[in-house]
């Protein structure tokens, strides 16, 4: 059996639409032609989904500079007290030594 | 065999706080990277500090562990050099650092000295109005340099807490603040 | 209706992207139709959620600010359609192998095991199903992920853990049964 990762993208992987999809969505669209079916509720989604997905676009990656040079900063914060802790483990093992 | 005991002289930034006196690392120090096997360089101050707390998780015990320990705490500077040899950096190079930390500002509270393996370690505190203000830990070995420097209130029971997790080794932090 | 005009005077778009909305929609396709696909498992419920997301773009087009804002745009609003599509419809599941359309697949893989997959991967719950889909059909990050369905970060990978551990697990069963 292969490996589960590799697996997945074969039966994830991304296949063509039937033949003709494009042109037809372009006729629609030239004839401003509404989506089908289109409820009330749907609408409202779809309005949701715009607004969220028109979101300022620099926000989402402003947004991702930020989470990364967090956990950069967080590791290096760990790091160092993990250092810190090392060299004080040292001392006291110099103090027991000393004191026995 | 044992292993040989890299020079690790932990060079005491005092980072500026409040109206501290400065401590800088000499420009001779910094240097030593370019001599070095492995360097670690941490500076980790102000906003940054303030955007690694705000990336350590709450719900999380050992990060709110974490999270509340640099809470009072205004910088974190590192500098450590691993060396293939004795004789990279010189005894000079360390006291022009250890000059800086004198009182009435600068106590120090532990000094350890090897005799076997060359290693000399310094913890000195900062103190403001009885509380520690700062820590600064210079070790130094023949094969490794390190300099620590923590401005703020370091609390050091709560550094001891964290030992045993994020591969942070246990403290008893009784036996340093003497 | 013309196309929009930001979008043929946009210096904005990036380099190769095309400069009528045509070719948007045909450089794209594939990844629309195929989220709503392997979310929906249905194709003609597919091929009406990726035209409306198409549609949908076409009134957007002018607010998209570069070549990779549209691709974001449009997985984050195909995510959302989809998912709402299926609320809404509860489609029957109709297996995609036996859809004749589908293309023969001439491979050393094991056609049970990839039907197999399909029906695990349609029995997750809806955001864990989502995810799966975008990290393995788009190969995004956690971080992408979270980006394109707003979720935390925590939680896509807790979708991943969980959803992974399923499959395995299902799969384990699915190969002893095989076997014996």
């Amino acid at each position: 059996m292969r490996e589960l990762d590799d697996e997945l993208r074969h039966v994830l992987r991304r296949e063509s639409p039937p033949a003709g999809f494009a042109e037809r969505v372009a006729q629609r669209a030239a004839h401003g032609r509404s989506p089908r079916r289109l409820t009330r509720w749907l609408a409202a989604a779809a309005l949701v989904a715009a607004i969220a997905g028109g979101l300022e676009y620099r926000q989402i990656v402003t947004a991702r500079a930020e989470r990364a040079a967090g956990e950069a900063a967080k590791a290096q914060v760990i790091q160092a007290l993990r250092i810190t802790a090392g060299k004080l483990q040292i001392v006291r093992a110099k103090v027991r030594e000393v004191g026995s | 065999m044992r292993r040989m005991l890299c020079a690790t002289a932990l060079i005491v930034l005092a980072a500026h706080a409040a109206q501290a006196q400065d401590i800088t690392i000499p420009v001779n120090i910094d240097r030593l990277s370019a001599k070095a096997v492995e360097s670690v360089n941490v500076t980790v101050d102000g906003a940054l500090l303030q955007l690694a707390a705000k990336f350590l998780s709450q719900s999380d015990p050992e990060q709110r562990a974490v999270k509340n320990l640099i809470s009072n705490l205004k910088g974190v500077y590192v500098r450590s050099f691993e060396f293939a040899g004795p004789g990279e950096y010189s005894d000079a190079d360390v006291d022009a650092l250890r000059a800086q930390l004198k009182a009435p500002l600068w106590s120090r509270m532990v000094n350890v000295r090897s005799t076997r393996g060359g290693e000399n370690v310094d913890v000195f505190f900062k103190m403001e109005k009885e509380r520690i203000a700062g820590l600064v830990l210079i070790a130094a070995q023949p094969q490794e340099l390190t300099v620590v420097n923590i401005v703020g209130a370091i609390d050091l029971d709560q550094l001891a807490s964290l030992g045993g997790h994020f591969g942070i080794p246990k403290v008893d932090a009784g036996t340093v603040h003497k | 209706m013309g196309e929009p005009a930001a979008l043929a005077n946009s210096g904005e778009i990036g380099a190769t992207a095309p400069d009528d909305f045509a070719g948007v929609v045909r450089q794209h396709e594939a990844m629309v139709f195929s989220l709503a696909l392997h979310f929906l498992r249905n194709r003609e419920a597919a091929e009406e959620v990726a035209q409306d997301v198409f549609l949908q773009l076409h009134g957007a087009l002018a607010t998209l600010q570069s070549a990779e804002h549209i691709t974001f745009w449009l997985r984050k609003v195909t995510c959302h359609r989809a998912i709402d599509y299926g609320r809404r419809r509860k489609w029957p599941q109709v297996s995609l192998d036996d859809v004749a359309e589908l293309r023969a697949q001439v491979s050393a893989r094991d056609p049970m095991l990839t039907r197999r997959l399909r029906r695990i991967i349609a029995s997750l719950p809806e955001k864990a199903r989502i995810v799966v889909i975008l990290r393995y059909q788009e190969d995004l990050t956690p971080i992408e992920i979270a980006d394109v369905l707003d979720m935390p970060i925590a939680t896509v990978k807790s979708h991943l853990q969980r959803s992974l551990a399923r499959l395995r697990e299902k799969i384990v069963a699915f190969i002893g049964d095989v076997t014996t």
